[in-house]
């Protein structure tokens, strides 16, 4: 999370006042984790009630609040989520501090990427594992040997936690005599500690692995029996096996009941089916959405071990926010002009944080708006504006040939590492983020007489704003068309993307300019 | 000086635990014993193509930019703890700080300074900004023997020696963060590192792509094919490590990826035992990474000069068949290995995990004595986002540690 760098005392009778937020929290996914975390959460003080969906098993005696049901929509900014909560044929709304998604990933068979039907023959991975936990038999075998054959990463990418589970099931299945095992593999994923050394293990101590790069082996049925073909890949022979039983792993992914969480973020589809962003600055368990926190699946991470992280993450997180609820202290954030809106929602539908909520007019939450400004420019009646900042940055304009605008997160942090000798004829103007770049301002910065105009903003994938940076690369683009369209060929107006590390792309963009 | 927490090492694991503790309002001081802060992310290059590329390398730049803003919290760089004891529950060190430098402002890189010091790397060049740096962990005389060689032939008086100073800082906990030891490749002959012109390690890569260093080491014209080998020093109990260093693959392939955007005429091949999946698009970036290089499934078994002088790569092919391919530079994806941290002799016994590195087996953040903590790649091989991910971890445990401490319920 970016912290500006001018907090100041603002307090105007628009903000709702916040004597109302609660700090409880609604934990999504009543496996372990969940109540984990809820545990976690209770001893510090934050009352914290875990949500379990109606195919799954309560745990027997647990000190936290358990509801079975499930979510049928969620709105709100953090202190003050309103959930509506579907529990067998009743449903209700209750009011939420945080919101933390943590249930278990959700499983797709690849029985139909084989071609293959449920059969007793045809097993899924967890589905295998379960049955041998509870004791289960091995089928009946056709030969003095039982041959069980495991497929892993094949049509489809596995995850570390299915190799480990796969290595296990291989561990169990020494218990019982005269059983072979086979795994075919594209990519075996030993990336956690531990995994390659009891992999080698299951090697030596006579498993078959085969790795194939791209020819599938192919599985059918011969006679009411398993057949797979496949080219051996270090002998490069055809061969066959006619194993027992056959284990497939699944496909991982986070569960689907956090669409309704999801959909409380105008910028989801950038992140979809997980609800935190794939981008390095969004660390931990945190979302584009103050008081939403994915665990685990939820966020892409699957292995077990790292969970333990995720669920102390999102312990510090409350931690860290739970004295913002009841500061007084409110930070520069978006205001909505009332004289000016005319409801068109546009702040609402892209605001990337979902800090802008709709409660008989366009609201901005002061604790979630990051004040990014992607709402000031694309607001089509000038209703918002980013308070108190935007006022000081406009008094300061100086008569610089050369105007640079950058985001205050990658751009910034790259201008502090050129030569200020190299500056000396450019003007730097720190944006929120280069999503706030405005027509406007660069007209403005042309009429006090710029000759070229950068703007600099965080590589695709990686603004902290979402779409922050590839907006104002599309703003950059329309105006440079517009002077173009004029005839006006020597105005040079140029967007760059960048991150904190990669200062010489301002260099460059600069030394072009120069010229 | 009193603190709540002291962090020995000054990396992106130590920077981001040091912001994370003091958003929980917890009090810390950082230890470093280079003159920078960074560790080894401050030598990795920028990954992005036209999109970014998920590396993690400028969170330093983020986590530094951070906590410029923040009070109250030192961050020592050239610094090493001398001395260690512990009573009633808090530890009381202190720590050496060199207090020599470079004046950067004044320095104008002429070089001397360098040619003249009789100690081998005590000056060097940052990757990250290309500014000359003086350790004094290395320069002897901020260890106490005269020698002013340096400064006395500096036509700009940019050296600027001080004699070290002792600093005494007493803490309840101790967060040991000091990172890991890249696998030194020389170690494997028979890949030709060091013995065969044209072969690299992954870090040289990155760090002369960090500093605009690349294109002058190899003609452009000249480089037309690049081979990358995984798994060197990893997964190979032969060489000490029965384990997967978890970055090497998202390394290589990102390397890979930025090359080839940069140079598209650039033919690259990737050897490698399995491809470990780096992020979340894996499949996606795997198929159009299939496009663009080649994927051979085998270990070399030797690298050396071939024709023309240029290296070449003998492995076993298809149908078991011993081929030789020829590149014109080759890069060996060296593994992580188990950190070296820069501890007092009477500094507790930690747990040592079955790959060598500090803690648990479980990538917990407890290190086997009371109050002491250890996280990022000290605790095993780790990416930097997990790095920052074990920071948060590290800091929830390390807060629940001090509230209990401050009631009384350890003692």
């Amino acid at each position: 999370m970016s912290r500006r760098v001018t907090e100041s005392v603002f307090l105007s009778g628009e903000y709702k006042s916040r004597e109302r937020a609660s700090n409880k929290a609604l934990i999504l996914g009543g496996d372990e984790y969940g109540i984990r975390i809820a545990e976690l959460l209770t001893r510090e003080g934050v009352p914290s009630t875990v949500l379990i969906g109606p195919d799954e098993t309560p745990p027997k005696d647990s000190r936290v609040e358990i509801i079975q049901g499930s979510i049928l929509s969620s709105s709100g900014f953090i202190g003050n989520f309103d959930v509506c909560i579907q529990e067998s044929n009743d449903h209700y709304e209750r009011k939420f501090g945080f919101i933390i998604a943590a249930q278990p990933a959700f499983r797709a068979s690849k029985n139909r990427l084989f071609s293959l039907s449920d059969s007793e023959n045809v097993w899924s991975l967890s589905a295998f594992r379960k049955h041998l936990d509870s004791g289960g038999r091995l089928p009946e075998r056709k030969g003095p040997w039982l041959h069980i054959a495991f497929f892993f990463d094949l049509k489809g990418a596995s995850e570390i936690s299915q190799f480990e589970e796969l290595l296990s099931i291989l561990d169990r299945l020494e218990a019982f005599d005269q059983v072979q095992s086979y795994v075919f593999a594209n990519n075996l994923k030993v990336s956690s500690e531990g995994l390659d050394a009891w992999y080698r293990d299951h090697r030596r101590r006579g498993v078959v692995f085969f790795k194939f790069d791209s020819d599938d082996p192919q599985i059918s049925f011969r006679n009411k029996e398993l057949v797979i073909e496949f080219v051996e890949p270090l002998l490069k022979e055809e061969m066959e096996l006619t194993p027992d039983l056959i284990v497939l792993d699944e496909i991982l992914g986070p569960s689907p009941s956090i669409r309704p969480i999801l959909e409380m973020i105008p910028s989801w589809p950038s992140s979809a089916p997980y609800l935190q962003p794939e981008s390095t600055r969004f660390n931990g368990v945190e979302t584009q959405k103050a008081g939403v926190f994915a665990v685990g699946p939820a966020r892409g991470v699957f292995d077990q071990r790292s969970l333990r992280a995720d669920i102390e993450a999102a312990r510090v997180s409350i931690l860290q926010a739970l004295p913002e609820l009841s500061s007084l202290i409110v930070k520069e954030t978006a205001f909505i002009d009332r004289n000016k809106c005319t409801f068109c929602l546009t702040c609402v539908r892209l605001c990337p944080h979902g800090a802008i909520g709709f409660d008989f007019r366009p609201e901005v939450d002061p604790m979630s708006c990051k004040s990014c400004g992607v709402c000031v420019v694309e607001c089509p009646m000038s209703a918002i504006e980013i308070r108190p900042a935007n006022a000081e940055m406009i008094e300061e304009s100086k008569t610089a040939p050369l105007k640079l605008f950058v985001c205050s997160h990658s751009g910034l942090q790259a201008v502090s590492k050129i030569n200020s000798n190299f500056l000396t004829d450019v003007e730097i103007i720190p944006l929120p983020c280069a999503g706030s770049i405005s027509p406007n301002m660069m007209l403005k910065a042309l009429q006090e007489g710029a000759k070229g105009i950068v703007v600099a903003g965080c590589f695709k994938g990686n603004c902290a704003s979402i779409y922050g940076s590839t907006l104002a690369d599309s703003r950059v683009a329309q105006m440079v068309q517009t002077f173009q369209s004029v005839r006006m060929d020597k105005v040079k107006i140029e967007f760059v993307y960048l991150a904190g590390n990669t200062p010489d792309r301002i260099v460059d963009a600069i030394t072009r300019m120069k010229k | 000086m009193k603190k709540d927490v002291l962090i020995v090492g000054g990396g992106i694991t130590g920077l981001s635990l040091a912001w994370e503790l003091s958003r929980l309002e917890v009090d810390s001081i950082l230890v470093e014993r280079a003159p920078v802060l960074g560790g080894h992310v401050s030598q990795l290059t920028c990954k992005a193509t036209d999109a970014c590329q998920k590396c993690g390398a400028c969170l330093l730049e983020d986590y530094l930019s951070k906590l410029s803003h923040i009070n109250n919290l030192p961050l020592l760089v050239n610094s090493r703890i001398d001395s260690f004891d512990e009573a009633h529950g808090k530890f009381k060190t202190l720590v050496f700080q060199g207090q020599s430098k470079i004046i950067n402002e004044k320095c104008d890189d002429c070089g001397l300074c360098k040619k003249i010091c009789p100690v081998d790397g005590a000056l060097f060049h940052a990757a990250f900004d290309s500014k000359l740096y003086l350790s004094n962990e290395k320069c002897i005389n901020a260890l106490g023997v005269h020698c002013e060689a340096c400064a006395q032939i500096c036509p700009q008086g940019a050296v600027d020696l001080h004699e070290s100073r002792d600093i005494e800082i007493e803490t309840s906990s101790i967060a040991v963060c000091s990172g890991f030891t890249p696998f030194d490749a020389s170690q494997k002959p028979r890949l030709g590192f060091r013995r065969t012109p044209g072969v690299f390690t992954t870090i040289e890569i990155d760090s002369l792509l960090r500093s605009n260093n690349f294109e002058p080491v190899l003609n452009q014209e000249e480089l037309k094919s690049i081979a990358f080998v995984q798994c060197v020093g990893s997964r190979d109990p032969k060489s000490g490590a029965n384990y997967c260093s978890q970055i090497c693959c998202g390394v290589s392939v990102r390397l890979a990826r930025l090359l080839k955007s940069r140079f598209p005429e650039l033919e690259i091949t990737i050897f490698y035992m399995d491809i470990q999946t780096f992020e979340r698009q894996f499949d996606e970036t795997m198929r159009q990474a299939v496009k663009d290089m080649t994927f051979i499934r085998s270990m070399p078994s030797e690298i050396r000069t071939g024709e023309n002088g240029r290296p070449e790569i003998i492995f076993q092919g298809n149908d078991d068949v011993k081929q030789s391919i020829p590149y014109d530079m080759i890069v060996l994806s060296i593994g992580i290995r188990p950190g070296r941290p820069d501890l007092p002799r009477n500094f507790p016994a930690m747990w040592k995990n079955r790959e060598g590195f500090i803690g648990s087996d479980d990538q917990d953040v407890a290190a086997g004595h009371p109050g002491i903590f250890v996280a990022g790649t000290a605790q095993g091989p780790k990416s930097i986002t997990n790095c920052v991910s074990q920071a948060i971890f590290a800091a929830s445990r390390i807060k629940r540690y001090l509230d209990r401490t401050k009631k009384g319920e350890f003692k």
